[in-house]
């Protein structure tokens, strides 16, 4: 046994927490296609859930060549345990002033997490990974900017509305900012950089910065929604992956 | 210029094969029967998604749910071009798209009667998408000559990936095709499901009325019914006969000498009822529609503002 193979595992259950996460955000995303206040938002939404499976599906392929299983079986048919997002991302979607809180906060996590961590892996296929996913996230992060503008500035009402949602959102966004003790192997292992809690206090600070200009109020610390790293889920995550698995499930080893 | 030769020299343009453009001068009828004709197609591009979206979040692996999103996204992009270019046709009659989506989920506007039906299985996305869309190609083909220029510029676009879309039905067709007892169960019982709103969907064959007659005059329209509905019956009863699909039609038949398909005439009745908006899912859609547009006011108040106070 190789003394890589510990670290290799603790890479892959790091990965595979990234890929789960984009996964599910994408999901969440694809069901507001057709029902975005706007057309132009149905078009857009649909753009970034593409966008978000689509790096679920990079990662869940560079997993499958480590020999975790096919894309297919990871992505859809493993036992709730198995999946490792933060919960705040597979709760079902509440609206739209949730739905622009929820995706700020993850587009402006993900940006930290590419950027300043999965970038600087010092294994190669994960570093060009981060990189293709942040050159996309940067545009979400300004789609999600524009919008909270938009509300921001758009009303008693709307500020009322995006200032909740934000506050809703952050409650339950601990979880993605849990450390697990694969991340500090390989924080130890030198094999990435440091660990995502790390990445918290940037994340605040910037999200308060947009808020200010935004004329929304302070953000509160992320906090809440813990668990999901570990295996841990709502029961809206058994309501996504019952969905997801729908039509598989009635010939799993049939071609669809 | 009298409104005599102005009609005159109108139509003399559309004679040479002219194109008539957003600032053209135009007879009024000539403007609400091309907007008709335009917001019917905007409409149905939009609650065409409908029936497929609900199939998004449940698509069996990642490569179909990625196609059924971009294919989706695509009609509610076309949905989004083609009003467009009814909102340059139809701000001299003082209307904004608020008001098509204001008429359109208060049951006054018409919609495809293709999309009041259920798709309750995955094999429908698969016949929707091959089989919807390709009768839908044949009649946008059939307009893309239109006299009415920027509708004719969106349809080319449109065109082309309606013939991608056709592409990703005929995969997931010949998949199920290919596939488990189940599987092909599941796709005969589709195809029997939509085989009458598919010959529905080209309207009766015979088309009397003088609106139709006027629109094919002007150059609006350009092909019947009929000939559309043959179009369709050339280019795929064949195809879903090599399959080995049963068409719900024991006339079916291609005439060797004239090459003329005859069929059994759809109930027509069930046609029209459907124009009238009773559909089976007609009401249900379009409430889903109205609950969004009302839920989501605060949105368009705020962003009007947030326009306002930039």
């Amino acid at each position: 046994m190789s003394a890589r193979q510990p670290l290799d595992q603790a890479l892959n259950e790091a990965l595979l927490a990234v890929a789960d996460d984009e996964l599910v955000c994408g999901h969440r995303d694809s069901e507001w296609c057709a029902f975005a206040p706007m057309i132009e938002e149905d078009v857009a939404f649909a753009s970034i859930a593409q966008d978000e499976m689509g790096h679920a599906r990079l990662l869940y392929r560079l997993l499958e060549q480590r020999g975790q299983g096919s894309l297919d079986q990871m992505a859809f048919s493993r036992p709730l345990v198995g999946y490792k997002n933060a919960q705040i991302l597979e709760r079902q979607n509440a609206g739209w002033a949730q739905a622009i809180a929820r995706h700020l906060v993850y587009d402006l996590y993900d940006d930290l997490l590419t950027g300043l961590y999965l970038e600087a892996c010092t294994v190669g296929e994960v570093a060009d990974i981060a990189r293709l996913v942040r050159r996309e996230e940067r545009y979400h992060l300004e789609h999600q900017k524009t919008w909270i503008r938009h509300l921001g500035q758009g009303g008693a009402e709307a500020r009322a509305r995006m200032n909740g949602a934000l506050g809703d959102v952050l409650a339950e966004s601990g979880g993605l900012f849990e450390d697990l003790p694969a991340h500090r192997a390989l924080k130890e292992a030198g094999v990435l950089p440091g660990l995502p809690s790390e990445l918290q206090p940037e994340f605040s600070q910037r999200l308060a910065a947009l808020c200010l200009t935004a004329g929304l109020d302070r953000p509160a610390a992320p906090s809440g929604g813990l668990g999901g790293r570990l295996g841990r889920h709502t029961a809206d995550m058994e309501e996504c992956l019952a969905t997801m698995a729908e039509v598989i499930s009635e010939a799993p080893n049939a071609s669809w | 210029m009298t409104d005599e030769q102005r009609l005159q020299a109108f139509e003399a343009r559309i004679a040479s094969g002219e194109k008539i453009e957003s600032d053209d001068w135009m007879p009024d009828l000539y403007r609400k029967q091309a907007l008709r004709l335009i917001l019917t197609h905007a409409n149905s591009e939009l609650m065409g998604a409908l029936p497929e979206r609900e199939w998004i979040p449940r698509a069996p692996g990642m490569h179909r749910k990625l196609a059924v999103l971009a294919k989706v996204q695509d009609e509610i992009g076309h949905a989004q071009l083609i009003y467009r270019v009814a909102e340059d046709l139809a701000r001299p009659l003082g209307l904004t798209r608020d008001d098509f989506m204001k008429d359109l989920i208060a049951g006054r506007a018409k919609f495809h009667n293709v999309f009041s039906y259920p798709a309750p299985t995955w094999a429908d996305v698969g016949v929707i998408a091959w089989l919807v869309d390709g009768a839908a190609l044949v009649t946008q083909g059939a307009l893309l000559r239109t006299s009415y220029g920027p509708y004719g510029r969106i349809l080319r676009r449109i065109c082309a990936e309606e013939a991608i879309h056709l592409k990703h039905g005929e995969d997931i067709v010949l998949t199920l095709a290919g596939g488990t007892k189940a599987q092909r169960q599941m796709l005969q019982d589709a195809l029997s499901r939509w085989w009458e709103p598919l010959l529905h969907f080209f309207g009766p064959p015979d088309e009397v009325s003088p609106n139709t007659e006027q629109m094919v005059r002007w150059g609006i329209r350009l092909k019947s019914n009929e000939a559309m509905r043959q179009e369709f019956l050339q280019n795929y009863a064949p195809k879903i006969l090599e399959i080995g699909l049963l068409v719900p039609d024991p006339a079916l038949e291609k005439d060797p000498e004239s090459g003329v398909w005859h069929y059994t005439q759809p109930d027509w009745d069930v046609f029209w009822k459907v124009v009238r908006g009773e559909g089976p899912k007609t009401k249900e859609r379009l409430s889903l529609r109205r609950l969004a547009y009302e839920d989501q006011a605060w949105i368009r108040q705020a962003v009007q503002g947030a326009h306002h106070v930039a």
